[in-house]
């Protein structure tokens, strides 16, 4: 790779590497200038920068180009660019840094566009333009805005990276490279987790590279990484190698002497004096029962900020709501709402400013008011200071919002106090939620190990969401193998309404609300989900309450992006008290990704295995009528020949009477791969044993007889239960009792004469017993528990290259197992004694 | 002589169950799938049989198209007997199937109706099974 495409491409670093605030500016830059970058885009607000003079004259020193600006207000990037602005230079003249936004906000966009600034919108997670379409919308809207893809912002909202890029290349500020690992799923709390360096992570940004040459592009490239766990430096290496790997020149350079001196020392904020309650409380999250965690927390920082009252929201990106967490103290009356809409609510300026703000209870701001006016009016309330909790990988995304409505006018603790608090309460909050994530994951993991099949691993999914998630029922679709329908496979309890057929149980791709979510790939966060868009109750889930009170329905997304099912969720419970706001959050959404990535993988495996089994179940299907027409033609051939008296020079007619019943013995082994998947339960009718069932083995078993020059004589039953009929799928024991003897056969010695094989039914204690003995080369002994397991086939197996796929005695386990009972090895060798147990309730009718 | 209806789409697998009806005093008339057998049905100058013999997997014909459960064939023989079990109420029927769930579902929705796999019970037999129905029910 190389020639005038790379050089024209320039790159640039984004700062936010380095942390929300910066420790030290003057390194960051120094770092950013020695691995090669051109251009430096910033992400910390003008708060945390040096002067905008000082800044200036670093990268003037530097050659560092000022690119962009991302973090703070528009208003406040504006205001420091004003500063910045190199002297002699008119403002409007100047060659600014665009400033990057997530949404067209008129006001400020207006206000930024008049001052000459280049607008870039960035699509965003977890914000409206997290999608291409609504990105293209916007920018289609308003045809002023430049366009700032970023690949791993695109990649996570299931967008087409080239697609974007080339769909709007003439209006590209630049481009963010950025990467992300699947390791902490896509949920709103921890998906910033997984951005990762260039090249770690699974997005092909390889194919980007070369689209970007082949378009001959000579912008800027922009390397970002949000957070990292390694140190900012060996991170912005790695992904400069990449860089350079890729064919991208950036060459290193040296140190550069004589560097401006930096008058800029961030203050230390120490936390409040009463605060080592609150950071004990907080260091003890995991230790702590839930229902009251919460309230403790607002309790340790009502010491340090004395408060009538104070309140916890737990903020949901998705649907817009503050639930209520917890409050103090506990027992306020009179009640008051407990889930909010952020854009009415003075809460909600919190949510938007991204530091704490003070507020006054009685006043309106613009279209927000205090939700709470019998509280203001019981309490007196004049003051209230809202502080935004921020996710500590993602300073964009409010997590919760901190009220407090202080008893005095003047505190002891300051904004950025308390911004630290918040901040320790969202290094805790994420512990919090950590912790039931891999709970929760950790549950399905062993649901796993412990389940093959479909249907009983996803029952104890549901029943690990519905604990995990504290709510009254969980049901599991999957998208069927046309992929035109949503079955429910797994549910604590489902109804479909009445008048539809049984059918007609599904939905197809955007029907109702689950069809949307299928169709849309976004989960739904709703508290009344009878208001919303395409609701149609066409399936409910039965509660204690019978309420519909909220849902959450989330798409089951594999890793490359197709949704292969979705979960249903509804009515979360209370948590301490009925009041507190019981509605399904972020959180869920978060422990549901947790637990999606842990079994998402086991489900495909499963998936593929049950298809598999159903297609063999088609083929043996298949193969049986050709083998009900060759039984047929055998009937007719023994009819004409008694007509015509005509007598055959061999036992032909027997043979193949003999092989065909082989066959079609063979066929049920292959049969129960099917049998198994579908759940199918044993269809139990009153036989005896060894009168009825038994001999039916025999016919099937001459041929491996013939083969081995054995005698059927050699075999001999002993029947000790006399009359006693028995319950059992009569079929399934003809299959034992076959799949048992042609073990025997194969396995058997050589001669002949040491053929040998003894069937015994017989009362032990109200439990029935089959011992079924051979005189054969007998079982190894460490393979004595392994025979019964799928597709074993012990040495000896292979070293006398005798047929057979190890199939045989696993049938024979399973089938007893659905009869609840056992089978061991119960003598080796001389004989080799199988004893089969089955309790003694199959005396009498029973149902498997 | 007795009348025995035989349902079956497929003409070769059913050959020698043909020939041994033929061989056999029953007279017989045979349908290839739904569309057939309703318009019979209808006619009221038709005989009723005094027995039917009845396949599962049959094309869905005009008559079931469009069902989603009859798409693969897989259930014609089962809404066939829903229709037929009411013109035919006192009429004995025989499922002769390679379905091995057909006992199965029988055993729910109409236990009276013998239920028979085709490798299981060759021409012969099947004749013999008739002759026990319609001359020995106790049996």
């Amino acid at each position: 790779m190389g020639g005038t495409e790379e050089k024209n491409m320039k790159i640039a670093c984004q700062t936010i590497l380095w942390g929300s605030r910066l420790v030290d500016p003057l390194d960051m830059f120094q770092t950013i200038y020695e691995l090669g970058f051109q251009g430096v885009e910033i992400c910390q607000p003008p708060s945390s920068l040096p002067a905008p003079s000082a800044l200036r004259a670093i990268f003037e020193h530097l050659d560092l180009k000022f690119l962009g600006f991302y973090g703070g207000t528009l208003p406040a990037r504006i205001e420091y660019c004003r500063e910045y602005c190199p002297k002699g230079v008119r403002f409007k003249d100047w060659n600014k840094p665009y400033l990057c936004i997530n949404d067209w906000d008129e006001k400020a966009c207006r206000m930024a566009l008049d001052d000459g600034f280049e607008l870039a919108l960035h699509p965003h997670m977890y914000y409206r333009n997290h999608r291409l379409e609504t990105t293209s919308e916007i920018l289609h809207t308003h045809p002023e805005l430049m366009f700032l893809p970023d690949t791993a912002h695109l990649f996570l909202g299931h967008s087409d990276i080239i697609e974007a890029i080339k769909r709007h290349e003439n209006r590209l500020s630049a481009i963010h490279l950025k990467d992300w690992t699947p390791k902490y799923g896509r949920s709103f709390h921890r998906y910033a987790r997984g951005f990762a360096e260039l090249g770690k992570g699974i997005i092909v940004l390889e194919e980007v590279l070369s689209t970007l040459k082949a378009m001959n592009y000579s912008g800027w490239i922009v390397v970002e990484q949000d957070s990292t766990e390694r140190d900012p430096t060996t991170s912005c290496e790695i992904s400069r190698q990449w860089l350079v790997d890729h064919g991208v020149a950036i060459a290193k350079r040296r140190r550069k002497e004589g560097i401006p001196e930096l008058k800029f020392k961030p203050k230390e904020v120490r936390p409040p004096v009463k605060a080592s309650s609150l950071m004990d409380t907080l260091m003890h999250v995991k230790d702590r029962e839930t229902r009251f965690f919460w309230h403790n927390v607002l309790v340790e920082i009502c010491r340090f900020v004395p408060c009538k009252l104070a309140s916890l929201w737990e903020f949901s990106r998705t649907n817009g709501l503050l639930a209520l967490l917890a409050r103090y103290p506990s027992d306020v009356r009179p009640e008051c709402p407990f889930v909010m809409d952020f854009r009415e609510v003075l809460s909600g300026i919190a949510v938007e400013s991204q530091g704490a703000v003070h507020l006054d209870p009685r006043r309106r701001y613009e279209a927000r008011t205090f939700a709470h006016e019998n509280l203001r009016e019981t309490f007196k309330l004049s003051r209230m200071i809202s502080i935004p909790v921020l996710n500590t990988y993602n300073i964009n995304h409010v997590e919760m919002v901190i009220n407090l409505y202080p008893k005095r006018k003047w505190l002891r603790v300051t904004d950025k106090q308390l911004a630290l608090c918040a901040q320790y309460v969202a290094i805790a909050y994420e512990a919090f939620l950590e912790d039931q994530c891999e709970s929760a994951a950790s549950a399905v993991s062993l649901i796993a190990t412990a389940n093959r099949e479909v249907k009983i691993f996803l029952d104890g999914v549901v029943r690990n969401l519905e604990d995990a998630l504290n709510c009254e029922a969980v049901t599991i679709f999957l998208v069927d193998e046309t992929e035109k329908k949503l079955e429910s496979r797994a549910t604590t309890g489902l109804e479909w309404d009445p008048p539809v057929a049984e059918a007609e149980r599904f939905y197809k791709l955007g029907e109702g609300l689950t069809g949307r979510v299928w169709q849309s790939r976004e989960p739904l966060l709703s508290i009344n989900p009878g208001k919303e868009e395409r609701y149609r109750r066409k399936s409910y889930e039965v509660t204690d309450s019978g309420l519909e009170a909220s849902c959450l329905i989330a798409p089951l997304v594999d890793l490359q992006g197709s949704v292969i099912g979705v979960i249903r969720c509804v009515n979360k419970h209370a948590q301490r008290t009925p009041y507190e706001g019981n509605i399904f959050s972020e959180r869920d959404l978060a422990i549901i990704d947790a637990v999606e990535q842990t079994m998402i993988p086991h489900l495909l495996v499963l998936l593929t295995e049950e298809r598999r089994a159903k297609r063999l179940g088609r083929l043996t299907h298949e193969l049986r009528a050709p083998m009900a027409g060759l039984r047929s033609a055998v009937d007719f051939v023994e009819y004409e020949a008694g007509e015509k008296h005509f007598e055959f020079d061999g036992p032909y007619i027997p043979d193949i009477l003999s092989w065909h019943a082989l066959a079609n013995q063979l066929l049920d082994n292959v049969d129960f791969f099917r049998y198994r998947v579908e759940g199918s339960k044993p269809k139990l009718e009153p036989v005896l044993l060894l009168d009825d069932v038994f001999p039916r083995t025999l016919n099937p078993l001459m041929p491996l007889l013939r083969e081995r020059g054995f005698s059927g004589s050699n075999i001999t039953i002993h029947n000790d239960v006399g009359e006693q009929r028995l319950f059992v799928d009569e079929k399934q024991f003809q299959q034992v009792f076959f799949n048992l003897l042609s073990n025997a056969v194969k396995f058997a010695e050589v001669d002949p004469e040491n053929f040998r094989v003894e069937v015994t039914t017989r009362k032990v204690d109200d439990e029935y017993q089959i011992v079924f003995r051979d005189w054969g080369n007998g079982i190894p002994q460490e393979c004595e528990e392994l025979i019964f397991e799928e597709g074993f086939r012990g040495p000896d197996a292979e070293q006398l290259n005798t047929s057979g796929t190890g199939i045989g005695l696993w049938v024979v386990a399973e089938i007893i197992k659905a009869h609840h009972g056992t089978i061991r090895v119960s003598h080796n060798p001389k004989p080799t004694e199988l004893t089969i147990v089955l309790p003694k309730k199959i005396a009498e009718p029973w149902t498997a | 002589m007795a009348l025995i209806m035989l349902i079956d789409d497929e003409k070769e697998a059913m050959k020698y169950y043909i020939k041994a009806l033929e061989l056999s005093e029953f007279d017989f008339i045979r349908f290839g799938g739904p569309d057939e057998v309703m318009d019979y049905v209808v006619d009221k100058n038709k005989p009723k049989p005094d027995l039917v013999v009845l396949d599962l997997i049959m094309p869905p014909g005009k008559r079931y198209k469009g069902k989603a459960e009859c798409a693969a064939g897989t259930r014609t023989g089962y809404l066939l007997y829903e229709e037929l079990r009411k013109p035919y109420s006192k009429v004995p029927f025989i499922v002769l199937t390679n379905l091995k769930n057909a006992k199965n579902d029988f055993q729910k929705i109409a236990p009276h109706v013998q239920v028979y796999l085709k490798n299981d019970v060759p021409p012969f037999d099947l004749i013999r099974f008739i002759h026990e129905i319609l001359w020995d029910p106790g049996k």
